[in-house]
Parts: C-alpha cells; sequence; structure tokens
C-alpha cells in the first residue's frame, strides 16, 4: 500500500465516523423530551429548536419574569402557575396589567408537544409563535416586542444567558420565542394515577369507583377525550349556551366558516382537578356543573359535535364514579416539580 | 505532466470565475411612493381623492417577495430569500439591490404584494419577517401583507381614522397579490406605487378599516394591485 492509498483509507475511515456521529447526535435530538410509551408522535419540531439545559434554563427565567409586561408587573405565570397544572385558578376570566380582564380563561399548559394549534380558537399555528400574543395583547401584558428587546438587551444577565443558550447575546424576537418555547414544551405531565395503572406498576389500581368511572369515560367522552392525551386536539361545539355579554362565537373568527360557529378547542383533562373554572369562559367552578351541563344543559344546534348527539344519561352515582376517575388524572410529581418552578437565583 | 494539469485548471478556474464576474451585476430597485404624481408625504400634507374624501396618511408599509425576473433569452433570474419590507417611513427600505442578476436585457419583473402561504408558516421570524416589525397578527398567526392607515373627515369612527391591514393565506382568505410588470431595462429597475389608485377607488364613508383576513381583505388587496407601475 503506497503512501496514498492509504491517506485515501484514512479520509474514508473518517468521513465515516463524522457521518455516524452526525447521525448519532440526530437520533438524540429528543434528549430532554421523554415520550411515553404508547403516546402517538410529538408535532413540534424539535429540529428547528434544539432543546438545551441552557435555553430550557433560559425559558424558565422568562417566564416567570415580569420583565415582558409594559409595566413589569405580571408574568406568564400569573396566568399560568405550575400547582394548577399552569392554568388560572380562582378567575373566570383571566387578568392583564392594571386588572384589566380578558374574555376567555387561560387554559393549561401541559404536554404542548402534542399541540398543532393553540388558543381556544386556534388561531395561533404554533408554540413558538404564542407568546406574541399575550405579550402584545393591551388585555394582557401591553407590551410591544420593540421594547421587550430592547428592555432584555439592556439587561447583562439576559445578553449573557441568550449567549449561553445561543451562542450569540443579542436578543431577538426568534430567540426570545425560541427560549420560551423550549420551557414550555418540556411541561410534560405523564405521571398520575391513571398513567401508573395504565402501565401495570407494581401495587397501584384503580378503586372499583374509578374503574367504573373509567367505563363511563370511554363511552361518553373518550371520543373527544381522547386518551393518553385526554384530548384529540381538535375543535368542537359542545352545546354550550353563548355569553350574551362577551359573544364568543370561537373559531368562526378564525375560519369565517359558519360551521365553526361555537367550536372551541377540546382542552386536555389531565390535572382538571386543579384547572377550574372550566370552559372556555370559566363559567364552572366545580366538576360536578361541568357533567350536569353535558347530561342536562346541552343547546342542541347545527353545529353541535356529532359525539354529542346522542344524549348522555348518567345517575347521581355514575356521576360520582365519574369524577373520582377524573381525580386520578392528577399528576402531583408534575404539579410540584422543582425543575418547572419560579427559578431561585 | 502532473504540473501541466494543474497549471490548466488553475487557469480554466480563474476564466470561469472572471467570466462569472463579466457577466453578472448587481441590479437596483427603487421604490418611488407617489400621491398624485407627487411623492408621498406622511402626516403633514392634505390629499383630496377622487371619491372626494380628504385624506391625510400616517403609515404606509408593505412586504414584496418571490421577486423573479425575465430576460431577453428566455430563462429566469429569482431572487433568493426575497423578502422585502417597505416602509414609507424608512427611506432605507426604498431601495434594494438584486444580487448576480446576468448581464442581459430585463423583459418583465414578477413579484407578490405579501407573503406566501409557505413562508407564513415558517417561523422565520427574522430579518424582514420579524414580528417586530408590527406586520405580524399573533392572535391569528400570519403576516399583514400591507398596512395602509391614516384620518380622514368622511370617517365616521371615532378618532376619523381609517385603517387598512391587509393579509392572509389560507385557501379563502388568501389576499396575497401577484404582479407582474413589463420592463426593458438593464440597470436598474424603478417601480411607481402610485396610492391614489387604491383610496380613488374607495368611499372611506363606507370602508374605513379592515383588520382581518377574509373577502373584504382580498377585495381590497385586489384594488391595490393597481397602484404596482413602472416608472420609465
Amino acid at each position: 500500500m503506497n503512501r496514498n492509498s492509504l491517506l485515501v483509507v484514512v479520509l474514508l475511515l473518517l468521513s465515516f465516523f463524522i457521518y455516524s456521529w452526525k447521525n448519532l447526535e440526530e437520533s438524540t435530538e429528543y434528549k430532554d423530551f421523554f415520550v411515553p410509551k404508547g403516546w402517538p408522535k410529538p408535532v413540534y419540531d424539535f429540529k428547528e429548536n434544539k432543546l438545551t439545559k441552557e435555553g430550557f434554563e433560559l425559558g424558565r427565567k422568562l417566564f416567570y419574569d415580569p420583565i415582558l409586561s409594559r409595566d413589569s408587573t405580571i408574568s406568564c405565570s400569573s396566568c399560568h402557575s405550575q400547582y394548577t397544572g399552569f392554568a388560572h385558578t380562582d378567575h373566570a376570566l383571566s387578568h392583564g396589567i392594571e386588572g384589566r380582564i380578558g374574555t376567555r380563561n387561560a387554559p393549561s399548559l401541559v404536554n404542548l408537544a402534542w399541540n398543532k394549534r393553540f388558543h381556544w380558537d386556534g388561531g395561533v399555528l404554533s408554540l413558538n409563535a404564542q407568546p406574541i400574543n399575550p405579550i402584545t395583547n393591551s388585555q394582557e401584558m401591553d407590551n410591544t416586542l420593540v421594547n421587550v428587546l430592547e428592555k432584555l438587551n439592556q439587561s447583562k444577565k439576559y445578553k449573557s444567558l441568550f449567549n449561553n443558550a445561543f451562542g450569540d447575546s443579542l436578543v431577538t424576537t426568534k430567540k426570545l420565542l425560541q427560549a420560551i418555547a423550549q420551557f414550555t414544551v418540556s411541561l410534560q405531565t405523564y405521571n398520575s394515577k391513571y398513567d401508573k395503572v395504565k402501565r401495570h406498576e407494581k401495587d397501584i389500581f384503580f378503586t372499583h369507583q374509578e374503574e367504573n368511572g373509567h367505563q363511563l369515560f370511554q363511552r361518553n367522552c373518550e371520543s373527544c377525550h381522547k386518551e393518553p392525551l385526554l384530548t384529540n386536539d381538535n375543535f368542537a361545539d359542545n352545546g354550550l349556551p353563548i355569553d350574551k355579554d362577551y359573544k364568543d362565537f370561537g373559531r368562526v373568527k378564525i375560519t369565517q366558516n359558519t360551521k365553526d360557529s361555537f367550536n372551541f378547542k377540546v382542552p386536555t383533562l389531565r390535572n382538571i382537578e386543579f384547572t377550574y373554572p372550566y370552559m372556555h369562559d370559566g363559567r364552572f367552578m366545580k366538576l360536578k356543573e361541568v357533567i350536569n351541563f353535558y347530561t342536562d344543559g346541552k343547546i342542541k344546534r347545527k353545529t353541535l359535535a356529532k359525539e354529542l348527539q346522542k344524549p348522555i344519561v348518567l345517575n347521581e352515582n355514575e356521576k360520582k364514579d365519574l369524577i373520582a376517575f377524573l381525580l386520578t388524572l392528577t399528576d402531583k410529581e408534575f404539579l410540584f416539580n422543582p425543575k418547572y418552578s419560579y427559578p431561585k437565583e | 505532466m502532473k504540473k501541466v494539469v494543474v497549471v490548466i485548471v488553475i487557469f480554466a478556474l480563474a476564466c470561469l470565475s472572471f467570466q462569472i464576474k463579466m457577466n453578472k451585476k448587481d441590479i437596483p430597485v427603487l421604490l418611488y411612493l407617489n400621491f398624485q404624481n407627487e411623492p408621498l408625504v406622511l402626516n403633514d400634507k392634505k390629499y383630496v381623492t377622487k371619491t372626494n374624501d380628504t385624506v391625510t396618511i400616517t403609515k404606509m408599509k408593505f412586504y414584496i417577495s418571490n421577486i423573479v425576473l425575465e430576460l431577453e433569452d428566455g430563462t429566469q433570474y429569482k431572487e433568493s430569500n426575497s423578502v422585502h419590507l417597505v416602509d414609507a417611513e424608512n427611506m432605507g427600505s426604498l431601495e434594494f439591490n438584486l444580487k448576480n442578476v446576468p448581464d442581459l436585457k430585463i423583459k418583465k419583473i414578477r413579484f407578490n404584494i405579501g407573503i406566501d402561504s409557505l413562508t407564513n408558516v415558517s417561523e422565520k421570524f427574522d430579518g424582514d419577517l420579524d414580528p417586530a416589525l408590527g406586520m405580524y397578527w399573533a392572535w391569528n398567526t400570519g403576516y399583514i401583507y400591507m398596512k395602509l392607515e391614516g384620518k380622514s373627515s368622511s370617517c365616521t369612527s371615532v378618532k376619523k381614522e381609517f385603517q387598512f391591514h391587509i393579509g392572509g393565506y389560507l385557501p379563502k382568505q388568501n389576499a396575497m397579490q401577484e404582479i407582474e410588470l413589463k420592463i426593458d431595462e438593464n440597470q436598474i429597475i424603478n417601480i411607481e406605487v402610485e396610492l391614489s389608485k387604491w383610496l380613488d377607488s374607495l368611499s372611506l364613508k363606507e370602508t374605513n378599516s379592515i383588520m382581518i383576513p377574509g373577502e373584504k381583505a382580498i377585495a381590497m388587496a385586489r384594488i391595490y394591485k393597481n397602484m404596482f407601475l413602472i416608472d420609465e
């Protein structure tokens, strides 16, 4: 073997190593993102926004920092608090700066990697773009992106955090949105009693009541609140009477197709014990009210979801069983996970 | 022998690069925002339209994208990453260069007013597509293609203001307009944007606010499409 052919062999080997190393890197792109067994493939594009520890921590800091609002009084966490499944408990409608009140209830932020569309009306097509809404909406943070970028670019601390996360200290819209998304896409809940029973974990079983509730759930609710995500990520008219003050017709505002009147996002039921009040306008405080609405309160109209055409009939005991099942969707390991809580310096 | 080959290769490469340099150049595109054939003045000037609306213009911003040139030899030049935000407040935005255009006569220019559906959902979010530039709808994800704002005593709105934010890319909401103009030029492209052609076709008393995608936005886009002309 002469020197030249040796060189060729070395080069070939080297390129092979580089190639396989690159492949290895690609195969671990969900490194910090766990897809539970039996769950569908996430729809979030992790290739465009690779999860890193630095990016996640930066996003977490931004999520909890009132710097995003015009008068620096509220943060994302003001309406999305961890202990309530990142929803807004107690308030039917969510609050902005100066006590301004919007028209909808802040939804729970969990398992967002499986969401194709965001907001109750699905007007937002991506998790990355979503934060522009609360930041700029006059009823919420009432700020401008220009102002947020200016404030962040004046902060030595943030400039160094952006540098750690993205290799460049200049704060831009794109990096800001990617950082926040790295945190929100990581808000994963899959350790409720329901999950553990499904996984046949040792010594964990449904009670007789929960088991009965699960069967009732599968018969009456699961066609829309599809397992394991407990939502089909779709939009439907669930027969909720229109509120005469807000006159919110939901998704039709986005699509301008009258078939979408009264259509709202089917929310996940995970952690439902803590995400009250319920419905897009937070009109129900208790689960019992929600179930009573589905059995007796639905408005029959053209747009009513086909899944709800047949009446739902449940006696008092069955309603209790159904609630017992819904409570098994609570994931305390998620609600109290220090990884997601207010970042201490 | 080897040395000869090397010399020949280097010579060939040199010729090739020289040729590339010889035959390509940058073509400036200049936009002239006019109102009744005079340069548009924001805020301070009152104009009277053919429909008898007295107007002042406070804001005019729009996207030009996907520029294609048709050349005399029948080939096409396509600008890469072709997105330009034009803003009446920003003189710098009224001029940009098309890079490495073959040195041939240009017969036609084609471009879009707006952003195509693919780019709307691409989440590039940088350069002229940065949502911080005020041309992005957050609540109904997508770009605003044309923003025109001003005041007119004809407006029935509270502050006598009119606001047109035109956009939309979904099948029945697509407000992007394709424009094709004939040219006979190989040095510079001058595009005139005659705003009066838009406002002359409207009655601000009847229409003074469009802020969402849909039929009305599409109808408006079809009117403002006529503003774009080649300035010879």
